[in-house]
């Protein structure tokens, strides 16, 4: 990278870095509607178990239609699984920009683990225990005026083959 | 984790200690009403006795043949608590040995899947074949000239056998056949595999899998249960009545009208399966998949095809279902925790595009982050924290007792929301476990 590059990729990464913290923010806050405003009109949300193949199952591969159904669900609906509501921390390291595709999409990757806890009685099973789940998120980012928007969000998740419990909220 | 199910555990086991509770008082199955002591969900002695007697002398399903199409195909699982290898050989023959070495019992493959001619001990580098015979020991010369005669190999579990792809193990050497543990519920298996158009089903790499802290037994009473859908699945519901594929209060109607083809029905051996002709949550609507309909049609004929479609989870005593898009196997881990495993089935024959729309329905409503299953399994936490509580530690099974009658097959027939096969499955759980143990020389 050239010297005179800097400043633009600088101001690249801190607008990404914006983006993403407000989309973990949005997430915790429990400001569904707004996040899924995030994503664009063909957005992906996916969290893959093998390779992404089509005829592999995944955790989470969710078309926009399926993410507007998601958000539906745990804001609208009587989800045993969600009742009580989880409380979530996002943390995000490694942001990296890797660059630009040939759909002017922005490939952006990062660590997140996000720190759970369902509140409630703590006497009883799966309530009251602090949690945290780990992921390596791609993103791929198209220009949105001054900021982004979200065509796809594919998390990894460390444990992503493994029996997992309760993944009803969003990573 | 649950912080404390211990209260519930001492009581019981110092009642049964003092000689107060037998097993035998556990389930009571009575004219019209049928009860569970609640301790079945959270007393370690029951639970210690359950892998004893129970699993240690069932089938227990451990593979799909497709799992391991070719030879040198492995995958490792675990019959209870014991570890086992499931392998495919050089010429196609499938073992399952104990995975431990027969020298100082490490285990000798650490893989959950993979391919191998041989597995090594890491710890002494003792070699064996794929079948579990020795190959060899490092530093031979340590031992002395006969020692190839002392038949040290990986064991191999005494009893393994498949049926259309099934395969199962039996750590009992004296158990009935694999065919006749399953003579009652072989024409559902059958019917299941007919959903493939050649009657052939496949397996993606990936499996999904939960865990839960709650009592195994949870799932395997809730796989069959006809009764939960419009309570525990309000939320899928409403997301069908959002996307226009249900009607509001459809789904309550169809299920109660007199004469439909929506039965639970219990079998004998504990298994059981929950039917219905009118569709289930979270499985694939094939109306209108007009092509793989005629190609049912076409390699089964008219009436054969309707009995395939019908929807169906079948229930196999103790730990296995077979849904209509996926195999389900319950691991019992330990009395307050579970592990599921579901493989979703690939149709052969039916076209990739039937397939993957499959998939993405079984998506839709499975796996840790579906819209259906984890809601089941936050009641089965629940029903786990609630069993603590004991006095009147009776748990109700009896919905439609008075109402089953029995048929030609020996199967005894309930509404589609009454708890007939649950009360198969404790029956069989009850055999099974007042069953007096071997003695020491018959068992394995």
């Amino acid at each position: 990278m050239k010297p005179k590059e800097f400043p633009s990729e600088l101001i690249a990464l801190l607008s990404v870095q914006a983006f993403l913290y407000q989309e973990a923010r949005l997430l915790d806050d429990g400001e569904l509607e707004e996040w899924l405003g995030l994503f664009t009109e063909d957005g992906q949300y996916v969290l893959p178990i093998k390779d992404g193949a089509p005829n592999e199952p995944a955790i989470v591969r969710d078309s926009r239609p399926r993410i507007e159904e998601r958000v539906f669900r745990l804001t609208h609906t009587m989800a045993h699984s969600q009742r009580p509501r989880s409380r979530t921390q996002h943390e995000l390291t490694n942001i990296e920009l890797l660059g630009w595709n040939d759909n002017n999409e922005l490939a952006v990757a990062c660590n997140q683990t996000v720190h759970e806890l369902r509140p409630g009685n703590p006497f009883q099973a799966g309530l009251a225990q602090p949690r945290s789940i780990h992921g390596r998120c791609c993103y791929r980012l198209v220009q949105d005026g001054e900021s982004w928007k979200i065509r796809e969000k594919n998390c990894v998740l460390l444990n992503r083959e493994y029996p997992i419990y309760n993944l009803t909220f969003i990573f | 984790m649950p912080p404390n199910p211990k209260a519930g555990e001492m009581a019981l086991s110092d009642e049964m200690a003092e000689g107060f509770l037998e097993i035998s008082d556990l389930v009571r199955d009575e004219v019209r009403r049928f009860r569970l002591h609640c301790s079945l969900y959270v007393d370690q002695h029951i639970f210690d006795l359950e892998l004893e007697r129970i699993f240690e002398r069932s089938w227990i399903f451990v593979a799909h043949d497709q799992m391991i199409p070719d030879p040198g195909n492995y995958l490792t699982t675990n019959l209870g608590k014991q570890p086992v290898i499931v392998s495919r050989d050089e010429n196609g023959k499938v073992h399952v040995l104990f995975n431990r070495c027969a020298h100082r019992g490490s285990v000798v493959c650490r893989e959950e899947r993979g391919h191998a001619n041989v597995f090594r001990c890491p710890y002494h580098g003792w070699v064996f074949g794929n079948d579990g015979h020795l190959i060899g020991a490092s530093q031979r010369n340590g031992y002395p000239d006969d020692f190839l005669d002392w038949d040290l190999k990986l064991e191999p579990v005494p009893l393994v056998e498949s049926y259309r792809g099934l395969i199962f193990a039996n750590l009992d050497p004296n158990a009935p056949s694999l065919s006749e543990r399953l003579s009652t519920v072989r024409r559902y298996i059958d019917l299941w595999c007919e959903r493939s158009p050649v009657g052939r089903l496949s397996f993606s790499e990936g499996i999904h899998r939960y865990e839960f802290p709650a009592n195994w037994k949870l799932q395997a009473e809730n796989g069959v249960d006809g009764y939960h859908g419009n309570y525990v699945h309000e939320s899928f519901v409403n997301i069908l009545e959002r996307s226009g594929e249900r009607k509001l209060g459809v789904t309550t109607k169809t299920r109660n009208t007199v004469g439909s083809r929506n039965f639970a029905k219990g079998l004998p051996m504990g298994d059981g399966l929950l039917e219905r002709e009118d569709g289930m949550l979270g499985t694939f609507d094939y109306r209108g998949h007009d092509d793989y309909c005629k190609k049912v049609e076409g390699a089964y004929g008219q009436e054969r095809a309707d009995d395939i479609m019908m929807q169906r989870n079948i229930f196999i005593f103790p730990n296995l279902f077979l849904f209509e898009s996926h195999i389900r196997l319950i691991h019992p881990v330990r009395v307050d925790k579970s592990y599921i495993d579901v493989y979703p089935t690939y149709l052969e024959g039916a076209g990739d595009q039937l397939n993957l729309e499959r998939l993405s329905e079984h998506e839709r409503f499975f796996g840790p982050s579906g819209f259906g299953a984890p809601d089941d399994i936050e009641i089965f936490v629940c029903a786990q924290s609630g069993a603590a509580a004991t006095k009147n530690p009776w748990l109700e099974f009896s919905r439609g007792m008075h109402r089953e009658i029995r048929n030609e097959f020996g199967e005894t027939i309930g509404h589609s929301t009454d708890e007939t096969p649950q009360r198969s499955l404790y029956r069989e759980w009850l055999q099974k476990m007042t069953t007096a143990q071997l003695p020491r020389g018959q068992r394995t």
